[in-house]
Formats: structure tokens, sequence, C-alpha cells
């Protein structure tokens, strides 16, 4: 995985300060959705806690000693729900999901990976989808268990799957 | 009238009469009383009033006296003095009336002498003899006296130091006089508050002629209703001309300064060029308050943060901006800018660079950041970068 590439606003001390002007501010969200989601993406961070987010590298620059008080991470995190990238788990917004994809192009990846390796008709584990050797090379190799749930589910409504439960493993039948 | 207490006519030692009228009526409070037309003897101690066909007098002792008043007369009523009296001591002798809900009486002259009673006896409580009667006797001040008749050196220190001293009693006795005179203005303006409230919920019955006739009345007084000033408020005739000469004042030294001028060195500013005749804060804040309606070379401006200044009318926000914007973007790459950055570089005063600042930052110019090192501002590369 390479080196994750900081955008300039991360060593500019101006973005650690929530903006009172209502369009630079607005500007300052876009760039924070951007780099915490292509930040997620890149160090594969599926769930963020907001208790832990304090300690996030992203949120902080030691370099330039700034970091993002509590609440405006709070606003950055609202502005990610509110653009879908974001999914709380519950309603406290303690933790939540962070989407780089959206569960459906998630699932439509998958689809895809499993079409190009014939498997449709056939039964994979999950395990074998997140951590399998076949699929070390795709960008849902390691996804959060949670998040894979979601997106075979989106398969599943439009009958692209078929989720099967084992017990104490839990498969999926591409069709 | 509880103040006055049953006694003889002889006087006691020390005690020595200075005048004297006749046909006197006492008032209670604003009330005639029955004792009228009796002999009125003022002492260096007491007043003693004496009806003619009486053997027992009324007496009243000047230290009660804390305030005289003189009432003309007119057609029917003869001039009259109001004294004003404190609370009679405890020790005190039983007099005709036990006790009265007025603290002033009132001594009606039927045959004059109204004036010169006034000043014999705003002189004899301004002496206060009756507080070194019974100390001294006559004797012991002769000897003052002959002491203080000494020449030489000393005698001159000794008179000069005489004098001094009586100066100072004099001053402090005009200021208790001026403290009286506050305390009475205050019912006064309180008095023409009520009457121009009736008169502002009667509007309908009253003309506004009459209102006009009782504000002049007011104002020939001395005493400014509140509620006039608010109808004219800054834009009396007073204040135009304050601002007229603010603007004639002023206008150079605010182009000097870069064409703004923080309303507080305003208000200095004026007041060192105007030496003696001071202006209050007031006044120059009203002053500046028209400026703009008299199309004046200088306005005020007030910035949303409540800081109000004064600028040339023909002042360039534009040009003001890019010098801030030139220091921002100089410091781009080394910290950003604080208040205090800009108030050195430009040469400003603080609270004007805190204003630039923020006015940048209203802009989209200027982008801020918050951190233990304080409130410092950036250009806004969101909008140049992006």
């Amino acid at each position: 995985m390479n080196e994750f590439q900081w955008p300039w606003q991360y060593s500019f001390p101006p973005f650690f300060t929530l903006q009172s002007n209502a369009d630079v501010r607005k500007t300052q969200l876009d760039a924070w959705c951007a780099l915490v989601i292509s930040w997620g993406k890149s160090n594969n961070i599926s769930q963020i806690d907001v208790a832990e987010t304090s300690s996030l590298p992203v949120f902080k620059n030691p370099a330039i000693s700034r970091a993002l008080p509590a609440n405006s991470i709070a606003v950055v995190l609202d502005e990610l729900a509110k653009r879908g990238n974001l999914e709380w788990t519950d309603k406290t917004k303690r933790r939540g999901y962070l989407l780089w994809r959206s569960p459906a192009e998630w699932g439509q990846q998958i689809y895809t990976w499993a079409q190009s390796t014939s498997r449709l008709n056939n039964v994979c584990t999950l395990y074998e989808i997140t951590q399998g050797d076949d699929t070390a090379d795709q960008e849902f190799h390691c996804l959060d268990g949670d998040v894979l749930l979601k997106a075979l589910r989106t398969l599943e409504v439009s009958g692209k799957a078929e989720l099967m439960d084992f017990g104490d493993n839990q498969g999926v039948k591409f069709l | 009238m509880d103040r006055w207490y049953w006694c003889d006519a002889s006087l006691v030692s020390g005690e020595k009469v200075e005048t004297s009228a006749n046909g006197i009526r006492l008032y209670d409070g604003d009330k005639k009383t029955g004792y009228d037309d009796g002999h009125l003897v003022l002492t260096n101690q007491r007043m003693l009033w004496r009806h003619e066909s009486k053997s027992t007098s009324l007496g009243l002792h000047l230290s009660l006296i804390v305030l005289i008043e003189e009432e003309a007369g007119g057609f029917t009523s003869s001039p009259k003095l109001v004294l004003h009296l404190s609370q009679p001591p405890h020790t005190q002798s039983a007099g005709p009336v036990a006790s009265s809900p007025h603290s002033h009486i009132k001594l009606s002259f039927k045959h004059g002498g109204c004036s010169a009673f006034r000043q014999a006896l705003q002189k004899a409580i301004g002496e206060r003899q009756w507080e070194s009667v019974n100390t001294s006797i006559p004797l012991a001040s002769k000897g003052n006296q002959g002491r203080s008749a000494h020449t030489g050196i000393l005698g001159i220190e000794r008179a000069i130091q005489a004098k001094q001293k009586e100066t100072n009693q004099n001053i402090s006795r005009a200021f208790e006089d001026l403290k009286n005179l506050m305390g009475l203005a205050k019912d006064m303006v309180l008095l023409s508050r009520n009457i121009s409230n009736k008169i502002r919920e009667h509007s309908g019955e009253v003309s506004s002629d009459d209102t006009v006739q009782f504000r002049s009345y007011l104002l020939s007084l001395g005493i400014d209703d509140p509620v006039t000033r608010d109808t004219y408020g800054s834009a009396n005739e007073y204040h135009h001309h304050l601002a007229r000469e603010l603007a004639k004042a002023l206008e150079q030294s605010v182009e000097e300064a870069g064409g703004v001028m923080l309303l507080s060195e305003v208000y200095c500013r004026i007041n060192r060029a105007r030496g003696l005749e001071l202006l209050s804060p007031e006044d120059v804040l009203n002053a500046c308050q028209v400026m703009k309606k008299l199309a004046l070379p200088l306005i005020m401006h007030t910035f949303e943060s409540g800081v109000q200044v004064i600028q040339t009318a023909t002042l360039d926000q534009k040009k003001v901006m890019e010098a801030t914007m030139e220091v921002l973007n100089r410091h781009e790459m080394d910290g950003g800018v604080s208040a205090g950055d800009l108030a050195r570089e430009c040469g400003l005063p603080l609270l004007l660079a805190r204003e630039r600042l923020l006015q940048a930052e209203q802009c989209a110019e200027a982008v801020r950041d918050e951190s233990s090192e304080g409130l410092r501002f950036y250009p806004n590369l969101f909008f140049s970068r992006a």
C-alpha cells in the first residue's frame, strides 16, 4: 500500500479551525470530507468510533501542531453522514461506518469479481471474499464484515446473490 | 413646626442679638399656623419668636437649619423665608407641636425686612458660634484677637493661614449648598418627568401649544427633560454645530491616520484641541452620529462588533482591503497574521487592525486559525488554491 498523500490543506493551519464565513466553511468541509474518505480508503478504515476520533492521525497534524477540536470533528462527521459517506450504527451517533464507497458500489464490485472468476451459482464464504488469496488484489480485500454484509444485501435485493447461514459461518451464492 | 420649643426670652451666656423683625407669622410646612404677628429675634445661637401679649417665647436652635430659601411676595402674600430643618435632638424641651410631618417651616414677613433677616441668619449659621459658646468665653476670644495683632513675619504668616482656613471653610460651605441644590434638582427633574408623562398620556386633552410651552419652561429652568432629549436627540442644533466643528478640526488628522480614527481617539483629540471647554463623550457621539446627515467630509462607521470609528467619507474600502491582503499574503508561509502584527505593519490601532481582519474574513478573503497561539489570519487559500 502506498504512503498516503496528505492534501495541501492538511498543512494549512486554518484548515483546523472551522471557518465562520459560510461560503468558506462549505469549501472547507468539502475538503475535510474528501480527506477523511481518501484517508479511510487508503488505511482501510471502515468504522469510526467518535470517542477515538481525536487520536486519529487524520484529524491532527503534529507537524504544525494543529488538531481539529472535538466539536468540529462532530461537524465533519455529520457532514459525512449527510453526504451518505458515513452511516451511524445507532441513534446515539457513537459509532459509524465510514463508507468511502456506497454498499451498492461494493456489491457491484464483488459481483463483477465473482463473474470474472466464474463463481456464479457457486457458494463462497464471506471469509473467502475478504481474506481469501483470490481477492488479494481486489479493493474489497480486508473489507469490514458489516460493510460486506450491507454490500451483499444490496445484491440480494437486486436478485444477484443469496445470503446463506451455516451456523457459525456465513456464505453467499452468486446468481 | 415640632422643632420650636417653649422658653423665656432671656439670653443665655455668650448669646447676643444679631437682628430682629416684627409682624412675623409662622408656618408649619406650607400651612399657616395661629402664631401670627410676633416679634422675631435672631441671636448668634437661636431664633426667638414671641407674641407681643405673651410672656413665653418660642425658640428654634440655629443648628437645626439646613437650608434657607427666599420666597418673593406678591400682591396678596408677604415675602417668606423657607427654612429646611433637620431632626430635633431628643433632649429638646417641649414645644407647641409634638410632631409634625413637615421638615420645613416658613416665616412670613408682613412688614418686610425678609432679605435683610435672611442675610443675618445666613451669617449667623455660617459662623456657627453655638459650637464654641460652651467652651470659650468672650475673654479668651479677646486674647486671640490680641495675639493675631502681632506684627512681623510670624504675624503675616498667621494672617495668611487664617485667611486660607477661612477660604477653605467658605469653599466647603459653598459645596454644601451645591449638594443641597443637586438634591433639589433631582426632585425637580422627577417632577418634570412626571408632568411630561402626564402630558403624553393625555395628549388628546392638552393642546400641542401647552406642551411646547411647558417644555420651554423646563428648558428655561435649565433642566433637560429626558423626553425632549429623546425627541430632539441627535438632531438638535447644538450637535449639528459640534459635528461641523469636529469635521473641520479633525479632517486632516483622520486623513493622516489613514482615513480612519477610533471614536475614543476623536474624543481625546477634540478635547485636547478645545483646551478648556470640554465635551462629554455623549455629546461627541451624538455629534458624530449626525455627520452623515450633514454631508461632512467625515462620517461615523460602526463595525459589526460595535467598535465605532470616524472615517473620511471618501475612504476607499477596496484599497483598505488590498492593503490588508497585501500583508496577509506576505505572511502566508510564516505563521499568518495576528491583529497585533497588522497593527504594527500598518501603523493602526490594535482594535482597528482586528476589525480589518474580521472584515477580510467576512468577505472570504481571509481565513482564521484559532490555536493556543491565539487568533491568526491567513489568505483564503481554500478559494484561491482549489
